[in-house]
């Protein structure tokens, strides 16, 4: 008897087939050698735990994963806090302006982390301006310097990844179960907390998770702002590119433990959500709810003040880099002097970062929408390891991965070295979660009987994935491209690892410039980036509204 | 849906233009450095105004470059390594060509290798900065000892020395000027509790410059630097003592292109050229033929000053249980 | 136009036998109804003849060509969906044209074609509308153009009428079995109400746990079930120790045919349907026979009221 596989099976056979060779190749190949050099001894040879041992013995090291945890927790906690009432706010009460917030909200993203350190020091360190400011008028205020200002900092900065996902909830909420409540007898209030935030939940959680698991590998933050205070993924970068002794057998346990910590939430979040998946067949937004003045005006308060304050480093990057800078050192004088130097020897890492950032997020949605179609319409066991895999780069941390990548593709049939495809490969393997999650929920909005009307109807299931599938997700496809894009046109934490010569990002061009004490390079790249990323945003909100009223 | 089709055609189309050019004919070298970027700029462009070599450049700090040299020593992609300490360039020695830089003779001969494979360019010394706006100039301290004083806790910026070569080097050095073994230690300890441990040398720098520490412990080039730019930024050459710290250039074996490569060790360390970068980014240099008082940043001469002996190979070797051991005491003392 | 058999058919789900055994033969231009309650397996049968289904056993050809072993999409099928399965991304014309174009079928044609479809289901001039625009009887009738316009070999339909109100339904499967029959295709048609199947079904499968439970015409199952379930699933039965009695072979004892036998009790239950009159009647051991008369005005019934009935002795049904 001869393996066969039945014929309405066979794309998502072959779809799923290409999707193991990918992630196996680029993701867990990398990751392999990563965790190989963790169980190494000192000469490379025989298999041991005793990096392990070694590095949880350590006080120092132990003392980093539960800095590293709490304030993780404590970021969480606090953007949840923050972005579940703006959530609400902007979904279901008057707010003027809405789109405009929801526009800013998405902003923050656009700025790589460690420059919001760098502006976040000079407005609030402990020669800030602000910090001075308020000091002057009698303000005590201590400094942004640890676990409290890794905190705001990460609030500040990662508040979308909640928001977006529990606004979308809010307005998927069937406005009929709510009005079932009232019916029984449920307060509003009540109605609230005991029917609307349970059913929101799940969306809540999946945000929550991604600013933890962002908090765990971020190390631009903490980098700056955590002065002497020891971090996991600053502690493995370290460790994978200290000046003095890299070490990558201890390099490896860092990178296989922060590994293991973010796939152990990653595997309770799914558990957890598993059993409580909640059907909302809403078929229209639920109604913008009638409040009262007061009500009305702290809202609008809210939300505009959060999403301003989030954007105080961005508007300090954009003003700094008009400013005069003399060496490192910044004058309050209009200049711009800064954007000549960086157009004089920056155009090549601009152009560098926006083919980079296209390519990547084309692969991503290449690859990430397809495997979403399996994930979600097979039910069988190796759909789900297909899932699972295909979730874990959530879990690895941009430099694990790119070392990774280096020691794997350096030499043998595929040398990826050097190239500009390595970057490309690592961002769209890194993105390809988000992909991933973004389809799956669209496709499980759609009907299957629509698939198989096309096929009955003559249409090949490939034919009929991109005839129907495909124009379907189109509005989906698109903002998770322009989002993808503008999260890896933004990316430093792989890119420093892997990029070589002529193909150098503007991130790194921000890098090496702070490193060198270049602010106003910096600052002028920064504020190039800001422009440059804010086109396709814009673009895809015109497309998006076009889209919505077209069909 | 027809338009919007066209509309995402479109933008590709304009997203093709901006593929970076084809490829060139010119000469070019690939140059993995670990200075920064200003450093690297100057010097890039003027290489290239003068020969008419495109320079490729891959910056990483310097672990980070070697560990790329060590990763690709089967394909090297690269010609020269450049900015990195002597003791990185002494264990990689396998990795280099030999070449007798035309620049050898004004060089000293501490600062080069015997048979040729490296080559000094500058020398770091190891210095305390201090901001004068919020430490008036005259109540600083004088040497390493007064850094000892409780008055200072939180107060001094130094960087990891996991993650800094000179950091490294500084530490290594104040054990043996304080008596070495577990003598040195204990006063090392007690210079610890006085400081704040950034993760890299830019912020010890940047924090100083900018008022955020009124003392930081750095290399000699960022106090001229941050002054020159109008910082209220001293640099303390210690009474007690400081080394030079030497960093070089070497021909990578097997490169690409090595007469190119050589071409950039001769360029490096010409007389012409390391004025040129002493007054943008005050750099001292190994060539012993510059006059520096008649220079910007008047760093003083090595004459001038007290010099120690630091065994860097010997503390090159116990590295990593070094390091181990300050991870540890950094953990002790905070 | 082509006859449907199955031979054999079977699929299990798990531990659960969805089609287990099912040998059956479908004529050329019959409407043929698979009935059932759910879980019984009718739609997996129907999605075996689709191909949206794998059988673990068995085979279906149209006419002599086996098709089970055939991708989906090259079956030659027009289906028909519970939710319409209209595409929201297509305007009606185009979902009319949707497969006329997989099969090459192009410019002036392919507008005719569309066209002639579209008023055959009573929507000419809707072409231009969105998915969006339209009612739910619409959407259904945008579907079935676009199942019929293929020209298939064999029309499926998946309980097309069940997310329409109560009077379209009636309306709608008039219009279904009007066009199959002015069309002649083939049509395979699954519905859990046995009254929508037997308006519009030249024969019907009844089937239960994955097994045919009876094939036959409408009247031929009612009114002789083969099985007590095939008796209850038809319509009300009053299981007499005698036999299955439906409650329109009873009458008051009054009105009935001198020499049918009797029943006698008390009026427990009276229900006034406008032409019928449906009455529960317990006897004397207890039990409820149910009866149904049609409309009497001179006729009064009370609850408590004591009554005789009879029945038609030629009308009970004995079951196995």
């Amino acid at each position: 008897m001869t393996l066969s596989i039945p014929h309405q099976q066979r794309l998502p056979v072959v779809i799923g087939a290409l999707g193991f060779l990918f992630l196996g190749l680029f993701l867990l190949y990398p990751l392999f050698s990563v965790f190989s050099a963790s169980v190494l001894d000192g000469e490379g040879e025989k298999f041991t735990f005793a990096n392990y041992v070694k590095i949880l013995s350590r006080p120092f090291y132990r003392g980093a994963v539960t800095n590293t945890l709490l304030i993780g927790v404590a970021a969480t906690c606090t953007t949840i806090l923050m972005s579940v009432p703006l959530a609400f706010a902007l979904a279901r009460l008057p707010v003027p302006g809405k789109a405009a917030i929801i526009a800013l909200a998405a902003m923050p993203l656009v700025l790589p982390s460690f420059v919001s350190a760098y502006a976040i020091v000079l407005l609030l360190g402990r020669a800030g301006i602000f910090t001075q400011g308020l000091n002057a008028i009698g303000i005590g205020f201590g400094s942004i310097y640890g676990a409290g200002g890794i905190i705001l900092v990460y609030t500040l900065t990662l508040y979308p990844y909640v928001l977006l996902p529990t606004m979308a909830a809010f307005k998927a909420v069937d406005v009929s179960v709510e009005e079932a409540a009232q019916s029984l007898g449920s307060s509003p209030r009540r109605t609230l907390w005991t029917v609307t935030l349970p059913i929101v939940l799940p969306a809540i959680l999946a945000g929550g998770l991604l600013v933890f698991i962002e908090t765990l590998e971020n190390f631009g933050v903490p980098f700056v702002l955590a002065e002497d205070m020891p971090i996991f993924a600053v502690e493995a970068f370290k460790l994978f590119v200290g000046e003095t002794a890299p070490n990558p057998s201890s390099a490896g346990v860092l990178g296989v433990l922060l590994i293991l910590m973010a796939s152990l939430v990653l595997l309770v979040q799914r558990r957890f959500l598993s059993r409580r998946r909640f059907a909302t067949g809403a078929r229209s937004a639920p109604p913008i709810l009638k409040v009262g003045l007061g009500l009305k005006v702290a809202a609008t308060v809210y939300c505009w003040a959060v999403v301003l304050l989030a954007l105080v480093p961005f508007f300090a990057i954009v003003v700094l880099s008009f400013m005069e800078f003399r060496g490192p050192v910044l004058h309050p004088n209009f200049s711009l002097a800064n954007f000549e130097a960086l157009f004089d020897r920056a155009m090549r890492p601009l152009m560098n970062t926006l083919l980079f950032a296209t390519l990547a997020a084309i692969g991503v949605t290449l690859v990430g929408v397809p495997i979403a179609y399996v994930v979600t319409r097979v039910r069988s066991a190796l759909a789900s390891l297909l899932d699972v895999i295909a979730t874990l780069p959530f879990a690895v941390a941009g430099t694990v991965l790119a070392i990774g990548f280096v020691v794997s593709f350096n030499s043998g049939w595929l040398i990826l070295t050097g190239g500009p495809f390595i970057m490309v490969l690592v961002y769209t393997v890194r993105k390809v979660p988000f992909a991933v999650r973004s389809s799956s929920a669209i496709l499980h909005q759609i009907d299957p009987a629509l698939e198989e009307a096309s096929i009955s109807l003559g249409r090949s299931p490939l034919q009929t994935f991109g005839r129907i599938l495909v124009p379907l997700m189109l509005g989906g496809i698109l903002s998770g491209f322009v989002l993808t894009w503008v999260t890896i046109a933004s990316e430093l934490s792989a890119t420093v690892v892997l990029y070589s010569g002529q193909w150098r990002t503007l991130t790194v061009v921000m890098f090496q410039a702070l490193e060198g004490g270049g602010g106003g390079l910096a600052t002028a790249a920064a504020s190039t980036l800001i422009i440059v990323t804010l086109v396709p945003i814009a673009l895809l909100y015109r497309l998006l509204r076009r889209y919505e009223l077209g069909a | 849906m027809g338009t919007m089709t066209r509309r995402i055609a479109a933008l590709g189309l304009v997203l093709a233009t901006l593929l970076p050019g084809g490829a060139q004919a010119q000469k070019k070298v690939v140059i993995y450095t670990s200075n920064e970027s200003t450093l690297n700029d100057l010097v890039f462009a003027a290489f290239t105004k003068e020969t008419g070599i495109a320079v490729e450049p891959v910056v990483a700090g310097s672990g980070v470059v070697i560990r790329r040299l060590q990763a690709e020593k089967d394909r090297p992609l690269g010609d020269i390594i450049w900015g990195v300490s002597r003791s990185l360039l002494q264990t990689n020695k396998a990795l280099f060509a030999p070449y007798a830089s035309k620049n050898k003779d004004a060089i000293p001969v501490e600062y080069r290798d015997p048979t040729d494979l490296w080559i000094g360019n500058n020398l770091h010394l190891l210095v305390i900065l201090q901001n004068t706006k919020i430490l008036p100039a005259d109540q600083g301290p004088k040497g390493w000892d007064d850094l000892l004083d409780p008055k200072w806790k939180g107060k001094i910026a130094f960087t990891d020395p996991a993650n800094s070569g000179s950091a490294y080097s500084t530490v290594t050095l104040l054990v043996d000027m304080w008596g070495g073994g577990d003598a040195g230690w204990k006063k090392v300890t007690a210079l610890f509790r006085n400081l704040k441990i950034l993760n890299r040398s830019s912020l010890v720098f940047q924090g100083v410059g900018n008022g955020e520490y009124p003392l930081g412990i750095s290399l000699e080039y960022a106090g001229p630097m941050w002054a020159a730019g109008g910082a209220p930024v001293k640099t303390i050459y210690p009474a007690d003592g400081t080394i030079a710290a030497m960093e070089g250039v070497a021909v990578i074996k097997n490169g690409p292109n090595p007469a190119e490569a050589q071409a950039f060790v001769d360029f490096v360390n010409r007389k012409d050229v390391r004025e040129m970068i002493l007054k943008a980014t005050f750099r001292r240099p190994t060539r012993t033929d510059l006059d520096l008082s008649t220079l910007p940043g008047g760093m003083p001469a090595l004459s001038s000053l007290k010099m120690l002996k630091y065994d860097e190979d010997g503390w090159g070797d116990k590295r990593k249980e070094t390091l181990e051991k300050i991870k540890d005491l950094i953990q002790e003392t905070r | 136009m082509t006859g449907i058999v199955i031979e054999g058919a079977a699929r299990t789900f798990g531990t659960v036998r969805a089609v287990d055994g099912v040998d059956l033969t479908v004529g050329d231009g019959e409407f043929f109804t698979l009935l059932g309650p759910s879980g019984c397996g009718k739609t997996t049968l129907l999605r075996m003849i689709a191909g949206f289904c794998e059988l673990d056993a068995g085979q279906i050809r149209f006419g002599t060509r086996r098709i089970d072993t055939l991708p989906a999409h090259t079956r030659d099928i027009g289906m028909v969906f519970q939710n319409y399965a209209v595409f929201p991304n297509l305007t009606v014309a185009g979902n009319v044209a949707y497969g006329l174009k997989a099969r090459k079928v192009a410019g002036a044609e392919l507008a005719k074609r569309v066209e002639e479809a579209l008023a055959l289901v009573q929507l000419a001039g809707y072409g231009e509308r969105w998915p969006h625009q339209l009612s739910g009887g619409q959407l259904q009738r945008v579907a079935i153009a676009r199942a019929l316009v293929i020209r298939p070999q064999v029309l499926l339909f998946d309980e097309p009428l069940s997310n329409l109100d109560a009077r379209l339904r009636v309306s709608m499967r008039a219009e279904i079995r009007e066009l199959q029959k002015s069309l002649g295709i083939t049509a395979i048609y699954v519905t859990h109400d046995q009254e929508e199947a037997m308006s519009v079904s030249d024969r019907i499968a009844l089937m239960q746990s994955g097994k045919l439970e009876q094939v036959g015409a409408p009247a031929e199952i009612y009114r002789k079930p083969a099985s007590r379930f095939a008796a209850e699933f038809m319509g009300t039965t009053n299981l007499m120790p005698f036999g299955a009695l439906r409650p329109e072979a009873l009458r008051l004892a009054a009105e009935a045919p001198a020499g049918w036998p009797r029943l006698e009790g008390q009026v427990a239950h009276v229900e006034m349907l406008g032409p019928i009159t449906r009455v529960d009647v317990r006897l004397g051991d207890g039990g409820i026979v149910r009866a149904a008369f049609l409309d009497e005005p001179a006729r009064a019934l009370r609850m408590g009221d004591a009554v005789a009935l009879a029945y038609d002795p030629a009308r009970v049904v004995a079951l196995p």
